[in-house]
């Protein structure tokens, strides 16, 4: 198990101007804007649980490819994955440390791009269907 | 009832252009319906902000020795 290799929490690192291009921002049925700054300050600052931690797939259903990158449903808690509508994505660096890549919907109402979607136009540069 | 006139402002604009609207930046994408949308825009990639932090992504290698029993949903 990771646990037995590494700490129980990884530490983030969130670029203030990659945090403000977010999609949350601007989606109409968005949590308070407290909870979502809460996770955001909070990951800042206690890092991550691995137990929280999944990886992202290599390439999706959604034909995003995100190898390499791992991500955590938001509100980061205890609850059924469907209580946790959000999600953030992260790139690892050497320590390791968690670099904050995207931040949004899982899944989205349609229209509007995925935190997925947006991890892989990050990633590659262009969204999948680009 | 009174009606509106409204007058549509002409955007020269196609998908995967970058426009600016009251200071913010938008991203337009298709609404994989036949119609664009606004994305609030992604200016930097992963490689470009582990280079300003003076950093880089886990190799292959490293990624399978740190994350590789975590667990996938299958959803992205």
């Amino acid at each position: 198990m990771p646990t037995a290799r590494g700490p129980a929490r990884v530490a983030v690192k969130i670029d203030p101007d990659v945090w403000r291009e977010k999609s949350s921002d601007w989606t109409r049925d968005r949590p308070p804007a407290s909870r979502r700054s809460a996770s955001g300050a909070s990951s800042r600052k206690r890092g991550v649980a691995l137990a929280q931690l999944q990886r992202c797939d290599d390439v999706g259903e959604d034909q995003t490819r995100l190898p390499g990158l791992v991500k955590v449903y938001v509100p980061i808690t205890e609850a059924a994955p469907s209580e946790r509508p959000y999600g953030m994505v992260f790139s690892p660096e050497p320590g390791p440390l968690l670099v904050f890549v995207a931040f949004g919907e899982r899944h989205p109402r349609p229209g509007t791009r995925s935190v997925y979607e947006r991890a892989h136009k990050r990633l590659h540069g262009r969204y999948p269907d680009q | 009832m009174i009606g509106m006139a409204v007058t549509a402002k002409r955007l020269n604009v196609k998908i995967g252009d970058l426009v600016e609207i009251e200071g913010r930046k938008y991203d337009v994408v298709s609404d994989k319906h036949g119609g664009v949308a606004l994305e609030p825009a992604i200016t930097k990639t992963v490689a470009e902000i582990h280079a300003e932090h003076g950093s880089r992504p886990l190799t292959p290698e490293e990624f399978e020795e740190y994350f590789g029993d975590l667990p996938s949903d299958g959803e992205g």
